[in-house]
């Protein structure tokens, strides 16, 4: 039995000690042009990667240069007020460098600014699905949400950037936006909500007077005089002087009914400050014209009560003798009463009687609360006699 | 006796076939490499050339004076990569058996980073493609591969590249099977995924694991947006369609200037798209920054209307002029703004909530893909690997559809065989595909009177019947039992069985069609059926639909000239 000659490298048969197979393909036995060509391909593409690599990280550089200049340019036309030209270069900047926030949230601001209020949400949300906890990004949502008249939305984000991550140096950028959104909360009606965040806030408010003053004002707007005075006082105790405290003060102790103490602080506030103008006579009504007040002579009280009641009588004649008066059937009868009235207070020299002071009183609170407004707008005298009513009709109870 | 062992050597041999799935794999990555280095290169090229936010007169400048230089490069050194690169690409693999001349793939790189970096409304993917393609082409020669797989590995460069290009690996596979091989069911689908897949694997490797674009999560927010992306589709086809006719109006313009003239056209389309940048430059090469703006709702309504339509224009005249780049990214661009425009006009004017203008942006990037490109599952797979959201995808299909179909119809040969035709090239695709649409129910004549079984040979012979047909239907009721040839019955006349029923000489099995079969398969069995080929309905294959011979189809197709 013969045995054939066969290619070490194919197997196929040989012919004269060669491979007609292999002849133009073998560089050895054990070596293939296909095998040097492949090494040779895999090679190049190695070397291509690492050319390709370098090429990525220079182009990537001259992006991020790219990007910046953008941005600056953004905010520059955005402060210019150019704000499509904006909208442009910052999401230009934000598309050229994706993983710098603060491109996209200038390009979310340039959005909202150019009044394209979704797209910027777009923006944001895409930018809260990165880092969901990033105080800025949930306060400017809430910012939007806001403008947009969603409530429960803006408290939401609110809240998700109260509650976000914040650096220990952020205290102070957290009490402001704690402020904003109570204000946001106080500015839509929400004052319960709004004393509860404050609560919230107290605790870490710090002592200086305009912190104080600021949370003193936001107590006063949702309801909690009481608080509001405490932190007025204590804004005052550093800066007697600060208009807005004392301002501030004379309103909370005026809404607590504690007059005395409103007329003091009011009059030591500017008198040009609008809260002043407005309450200061007011509370100087209630004190001088109070015919109930302790420790006053019965001439007094009768003085008081008969200037109370010639006043309403002219406002009520006032009333009746404009064209076709509202009510006017029971508003005579109350002029009636108020004349009859008037000559008894004259006349009621001896025996002097509380109780014919206490009944003028309450007819002037009657009438005052009977008055239509369209008659005539109420005075600061009016309403010093509806706070001195109220008031009596407290101590009564 | 001698055992025969296999011999260590004969191991390292490699068969073709090993070498062809080893190549899939280098070519994959050396295709992705070229593609992201041509990318890289470009972007390179464009802050070189312009800088930041350049002053006007560099804006007019230097596409201007850049394209004189690669007029010359194009019509002296590398004449054949003018344009895309697809169209070229699709006439290798269908005409030249996948040779690329290796000075293409240089040529196309050097011409494209010229022309797109110097500020050119045109593409990266499409010359890509050809550079992918063109790499391909010429490891397989080096390494002497047989012609078939030579032609194989032209579409597997495609898709690597495509598919580092747009990092869209699926999309890029579908891409080359829709697009340059014309046929979804290829057999390279397994080729086309590896090189694909380490295409995209090197790309991300190094310019990092993140999307072309960032495109938030949208839904539709109401049925009745279904309406509004249906107008999306019709917009898209209507302006695909204004696309395709003036990208080959002007560029029949350019070609019918004298030919010596072929150098300085590039240079014209360089002054022309210098006016334009002067006022627009946001239309300034690809252009995906902006795309990802308007993907992310981060334009206003005016300048989406205006990019779309100075990009239409810009990318028409840099297209046709002949500089070296694609239309893949143009279209994409202008799909974003139109949809993005009308998502933000449905916005302030819809009854109904809707979704941000984004989604809209979305979605007609994928019409104007489908209505351009004309490649309608690679614009949902692309466009469902952008966002990798199931949500988009029915208002992504109905608006791709309408567009596709308007497109379809009002041009009906697909942009880059029209380009193509205008180059002299007839490739052999077009033509097949509107056949293979055709079936037997268009091609049929409603069915003849069937010769009841029990009548004999004789009478059947003598009523003359024979003489007019090439074969007979026996049946009752309209159901057919068989066919009887003419040839089979003049035999039985012959041999004197003229009392025999019909019956006895049916021939079995019937060859037949049904009315949903296509044309092509018609014509594979009429020879099989004596000349006369049964239609029966699917849902009872013994009820006769119709009957197709020779002359309904000469009639059928002499009808649709």
């Amino acid at each position: 039995m013969s045995t054939r000659e066969v290619c070490p490298a194919c197997g196929a048969p040989l012919a004269g000690g060669r491979c007609a197979a292999c002849a133009g393909g073998a560089l050895s036995p054990f070596i293939h042009r296909e095998i040097v060509v492949l090494a040779l391909l895999i090679a190049s593409t190695v070397f291509l990667f690492f050319v390709t690599r370098a090429a990525a990280g220079a182009t990537s550089r001259l992006r991020q240069q790219d990007a910046a200049a953008w941005y600056e340019l953004g905010l520059a036309q955005l402060g210019a007020q150019k704000t499509e030209e904006a909208v442009s270069s910052l999401g230009r900047a934000a598309a050229m460098s994706r993983d710098r926030e603060e491109y996209r949230l200038a390009s979310a601001q340039a959005l909202a600014a150019a009044g394209q209020e979704e797209s910027a949400r777009q923006v944001l949300l895409a930018l809260r699905e990165m880092a969901p906890e990033s105080p800025v990004v949930n306060a400017r949502l809430a910012r939007l949400e806001a403008r947009r008249h969603d409530l429960t939305a803006a408290t939401r984000y609110y809240q998700h950037a109260l509650h976000g991550f914040w650096n220990p140096d952020e205290i102070a950028a957290r009490r402001d936006l704690h402020f904003e959104f109570i204000r946001y909360l106080l500015a839509n009606d929400q004052r319960s909500r709004a004393l509860a965040e404050l609560l919230l806030l107290e605790v870490s408010v710090p002592a200086d007077p305009a912190t104080q003053s600021a949370l003193a004002s936001s107590f006063l707007e949702s309801g909690d005089p009481a608080r509001a005075l405490q932190h007025f006082d204590r804004a005052l105790e550093q800066d007697p002087a600060s208009p807005a405290a004392l301002a501030g003060a004379g309103e909370a102790a005026f809404s607590l009914g504690e007059y005395a103490r409103a007329l003091r602080y009011l009059r030591a506030a500017p008198a040009d400050h609008p809260r002043v103008a407005e309450l200061l006579p007011i509370v100087e009504f209630v004190i001088s014209a109070d015919p109930l007040r302790p420790r006053l002579t019965y001439r007094e009280r009768q003085r008081r009560l008969s200037r109370a009641l010639a006043h309403l009588t002219t406002r009520l004649t006032a009333c009746l003798g404009a064209p076709s008066p509202e009510g006017a059937g029971s508003l005579d009868a109350l002029r009636v009463e108020v004349q009859a009235l008037a000559s008894a207070v004259a006349r009621n020299v001896r025996p002097r009687s509380l109780n014919l002071i206490e009944d003028g009183m309450e007819l002037v609170v009657r009438i005052e609360r009977a008055l239509p407004r369209s008659c005539a707008p109420p005075g600061p005298y009016d309403r010093a006699l509806l706070l001195i009513g109220r008031l009596h009709e407290t101590n009564r109870q | 006796m001698k055992r025969l062992t296999i011999p260590r050597a004969q191991q390292l041999r490699l068969r073709e076939n090993q070498i062809f799935l080893a190549l899939t794999l280098v070519v994959g990555v050396l295709a992705g490499l070229a593609a992201v280095l041509f990318s890289l290169s470009i972007d390179l090229a464009t802050h070189t050339f312009f800088g930041f936010n350049p002053p006007a007169w560099r804006l007019f400048a230097v596409p201007a004076v850049v394209s004189v230089g690669t007029g010359m490069l194009l019509a002296w050194v590398f004449p054949d990569v003018r344009g895309s690169g697809v169209p070229q690409t699709k006439a290798a693999f269908h005409l030249h058996g996948g040779i690329i001349r290796p000075r293409v793939p240089i040529g196309k790189f050097i011409t494209g980073v010229l022309c797109i970096g110097a500020g050119h409304s045109i593409g990266r993917e499409g010359p890509s493609v050809q550079i992918g393609a063109g790499l391909a082409s010429f490891v397989g020669q080096r390494l002497g591969l047989s012609p078939a797989r030579m032609k194989d590995l032209v579409p597997v460069g495609a898709a690597g590249a495509l598919s580092a290009a747009f990092n869209t690996p699926v999309a890029a596979v579908l891409f080359a099977l829709e697009e340059i091989i014309g046929d979804l069911n290829a057999a390279l689908i397994g080729s086309t995924v590896l090189a694909s897949v380490a295409a995209v694997v090197v790309q991300r490797s190094i310019l990092g694991n993140e999307p072309l674009f960032r495109v938030p999560i949208y839904q539709l927010q109401h049925p009745a947006e279904l309406l509004a992306y249906a107008a999306l589709g019709v917009i898209g086809g209507i302006v695909s369609v204004l696309f395709c006719t003036g990208l080959l109006r002007l560029r029949r313009a350019f070609l019918n200037l004298p030919a010596s003239s072929g150098t300085w056209h590039p240079a014209i389309g360089g002054v022309g798209i210098g006016l334009v940048l002067i006022f627009v430059p946001e239309v300034m090469g690809v252009g995906y920054e902006h795309v990802d703006q308007a993907l992310n709702g981060g334009m206003v309504l005016r300048t989406m209307v205006v990019l779309g339509a100075v990009k239409l224009c810009a990318t028409i005249i840099s297209y046709a002029s002949g500089n070296a780049g694609g239309i893949f990214a143009p279209s994409l661009f202008i799909g974003a703004m139109t949809g993005g425009a009308l998502g933000a006009a449905v916005n302030m004017i819809a009854p109904f909530p809707t979704a941000d203008p984004g989604a809209y942006a979305l979605v007609g990037m994928g019409v104007l893909f489908a209505g351009i490109v004309r490649a309608p599952m690679t614009s949902v797979f692309m466009i469902f690997e952008v966002t990798q959201d199931y949500q988009i995808l029915v208002p992504l299909m109905l608006a791709n559809l309408l567009s596709f179909t308007i497109s379809r119809r009002y041009q009906p040969v697909p942009l880059y065989h029209a380009l193509l035709h205008q180059d002299q090239v007839h490739l052999p695709g077009g033509a097949r595909t509107e056949r293979s649409l055709w079936t037997a129910a268009d091609v049929m004549s409603p069915a003849l009177s069937l010769i009841p079984p029990e009548r004999t040979v004789q009478s059947v012979w003598e009523s003359g019947v024979a003489e007019q047909t090439l074969a007979h239907l026996v049946g009752t009721d309209g159901r057919l039992e068989g066919v009887v040839t003419a040839r089979r019955l003049k035999e039985a006349v012959d041999a004197g069985r003229l009392a025999d029923a019909i019956a006895s000489l049916v021939e079995r099995p019937v060859v037949h069609a049904h009315p949903d079969h296509s044309l092509d398969l018609v014509f594979e069995r009429l020879p099989q059926s004596a000349g006369m080929l049964p239609v029966v309905k699917r849902d009872n294959a013994a009820l006769l639909a119709g009957v197709i011979t020779v002359q309904d189809i000469v009639a059928f197709l002499q009808s649709r000239r």
